[in-house]
């Protein structure tokens, strides 16, 4: 079973969860937390899987760990996409439709993450009036004229957007930050923590500090 | 949405503005500003309440590396520590670069 950064995974009951310290007594008694959690980005040991538990507020979020024989199912972003129309009365609804559109005709794969996509996967409301949509774009290789045309076009939607963009066994980045500052820095986060990086002849390159 | 204020003493002047960063989850913006008060002046704005005793380690270990007198703005976006010290680092880089260090 493949398990990547933003899937949701959903398990039998809280007990089943793997961890050394205690959890905070939000997340034991809230029905956000009871099932689900929201792959991390962290380095860990084969068949241990990091994730976030998430309550009611933005406050509340508990990093722990689960191990996969644990897991029931894994629901990713991608897998969302399909399930777009049936949100229809949702605030995010015509911006994520713009979105599934618009990256159909460019061949990308993408997926809600965030307040949206929990929402999406397990049904529990924990999105406001203003949450911005987060989503995940899922790309091989930097293609520049690409991110700066799909940065365009998100710009012009009418909800603010906030797109990541997820490189297999590299890491991710903020789109807005890689198309600003794809020269003077900016940040990949890898499951070793964050990294100030540039491009240089189409290539992440890592930018060390003097 | 918390406001938190931290000063310092300083006693290096700087000349120019910098302003890192981005509006995203996970990230932050910073703006510095110099000034001619004699301390660094740390106000950051975050929508994340509840985590004032991170922050403070943060800010400490950046002056304690960086003596400006300046005044640093930070919009937060619900950045990790790792990510701030970055930005932090990365816009005192943009002030200090003509100052001379031994």
């Amino acid at each position: 079973m493949e398990i990547k950064v933003h899937d949701i995974v959903e398990f039998a009951s809280i007990e089943k969860l793997t961890d050394h310290t205690s959890l905070p007594p939000w997340a034991v008694n809230s029905p956000e937390a009871a099932n689900y959690g929201v792959v991390r980005r962290m380095a860990t040991s084969k068949d241990i899987v990091p994730i976030g538990l998430r309550g009611k507020t933005r406050e509340q979020r508990a990093g722990t760990f689960i191990h996969q024989q644990e897991i029931l199912r894994v629901i990713t972003p991608e897998s969302l996409i399909n399930q777009i129309d049936e949100h229809e009365q949702q605030i995010y609804y015509s911006s994520l439709r713009k979105i599934r559109e618009e990256f159909l005709k460019l061949n990308l794969t993408w997926g809600p993450t965030g307040s949206v996509g929990f929402e999406m996967a397990t049904s529990h409301k924990v999105t406001s009036t203003n949450s911005d949509i987060d989503i995940s774009i899922y790309i091989k290789d930097i293609d520049h004229h690409l991110l700066v045309e799909v940065n365009q076009f998100i710009d012009k939607l009418e909800f603010r957007i906030d797109a990541q963009v997820e490189i297999p066994q590299l890491g991710a980045f903020l789109l807005n930050d890689y198309v600003k500052h794809s020269e003077s820095g900016f940040i990949l986060r890898t499951p070793f923590g964050p990294q100030l990086c540039n491009v240089q002849d189409e290539r992440i390159r890592l930018k060390v500090n003097v | 949405m918390d406001k938190l204020v931290y000063s310092f003493p300083a006693t290096k002047k700087v000349n120019k503005r910098a302003h890192v960063g981005v509006v995203g989850s996970g990230d932050l913006e910073v703006l510095i500003e110099p000034t001619n008060d004699q301390k660094t002046v740390v106000e950051i704005r975050t929508g994340i309440t509840g985590f004032q005793d991170t922050w403070k380690k943060v800010v400490e270990r950046f002056v304690s590396q960086h003596d400006i007198s300046a005044l640093i703005t930070i919009n937060d976006f619900g950045a990790t520590p790792g990510v701030v010290s970055i930005r932090l680092a990365q816009a005192a880089e943009v002030v200090t670069n003509d100052i001379i260090h031994y």
